[in-house]
């Protein structure tokens, strides 16, 4: 059957093609990680990043390919991407004071501002984004508004996720209030609650 | 003693983006807060934060920088006009030193820059 084999490679050689990717950002401690984790085990069954209360865990992007992720009718097949937080200063000295040995601690810091480059770069090769900020902070950061500026320019469509609601001091409305030309969806990546109205907004993004 | 110097938007004209990042890197490792009268763009700012992980590697000590900008650059035909006419259309961009500048706090009404003193 060599026209099925031809079909089944055609198919693949298109699907591929059509590799949607969708890539995780923000602070640092902002909840990446665990909202990368949550998405991957809903749709996969599998996590696909070590979380941790040290900021900069993830210190080099991190794929998980070929999520097939359904909301309203629709399916939609995703290259999900799981950044580095991006920030303006990596100090050691923040690590060792979390118990980290000096030497470990400066390797983490050097790794650290490695993935910071890595998910600057990742920009612009993203089909997505889905920014994420701790509702329980000022949104008004620096880090954001460049994040949010270089992909608005790129014309990358931007989901804002407004983590932690589970935390009594949680203000997500302030994060609305910051950025209203943004769909704003208020999470709890680590209690999964409101993942249903994120997962509506993706399948309408992608 | 804080250490505040001011670029204003004319010497910022004159540099390309390259100049432009090495003097605020330069400025910020020598302890210095610099604010630039003309706000950079949203890619400089980007290439602002990669050069600032380059530097904290290879410099001892160096920590990096807390920046923050204020006004939108608008990229439409009213500010092509306003600037062919030599206005200015960016806001402004305070930089400094992440071990010098204790705290930053902004809104879409203002800014501000605490220091530690150190």
């Amino acid at each position: 059957m060599p026209f099925l084999g031809l079909f089944n490679w055609l198919k693949r050689f298109f699907s591929n093609k059509k590799k949607f990717s969708l890539g995780i950002y923000g602070n640092v401690n902002t909840g990446k990680s665990t909202l990368a984790n949550r998405i991957s085990m809903d749709w996969t069954g599998e996590e696909m990043s070590a979380v941790s209360e040290i900021p900069h865990e993830t210190r080099e992007v991190i794929k998980k390919e070929r999520v097939k992720l359904k909301a309203d009718g629709k399916e939609v097949t995703i290259n999900l991407l799981d950044m580095p937080g991006i920030t303006t200063k990596v100090d050691y000295r923040e690590f060792t004071s979390r118990g980290m040995t000096a030497k470990k601690a400066q390797v983490r810091a050097k790794e650290a501002t490695k993935g910071v480059i890595e998910a600057i770069k990742w920009l612009e090769h993203v089909d997505a984004a889905l920014v994420v900020m701790d509702a329980c902070e000022d949104p008004y950061t620096q880090v954001n508004i460049t994040i949010l500026g270089n992909l608005e320019a790129r014309k990358i469509p931007v989901i804002i996720v407004a983590n932690k609601i589970d935390k009594k001091k949680s203000k997500p409305e302030r994060v609305k209030a910051a950025f209203p030309q943004h769909t704003v969806v208020p999470i709890s990546a680590l209690k999964g609650e409101n993942l249903n109205a994120l997962y509506e907004e993706i399948v309408k993004h992608a | 003693m804080v250490n505040i110097e001011f670029l204003s938007a004319n010497a910022l004209n004159q540099m390309d983006a390259e100049k432009k990042l090495s003097t605020i890197i330069a400025a910020v490792k020598n302890n210095k807060i610099l604010v630039l009268e003309e706000g950079l763009s949203r890619e400089e700012e980007r290439e602002l934060f990669t050069r600032t992980m380059k530097e904290i590697n290879k410099t001892r000590g160096f920590t990096g920088i807390e920046i923050v900008s204020m006004g939108e650059e608008v990229d439409d035909v009213r500010a092509a006009f306003i600037k062919m006419l030599g206005g200015k259309t960016k806001g402004f961009t305070i930089v400094g030193p992440e071990k010098l500048v204790k705290e930053v706090k902004r809104d879409p009404q203002k800014i501000g820059f605490a220091t530690s003193g150190k």
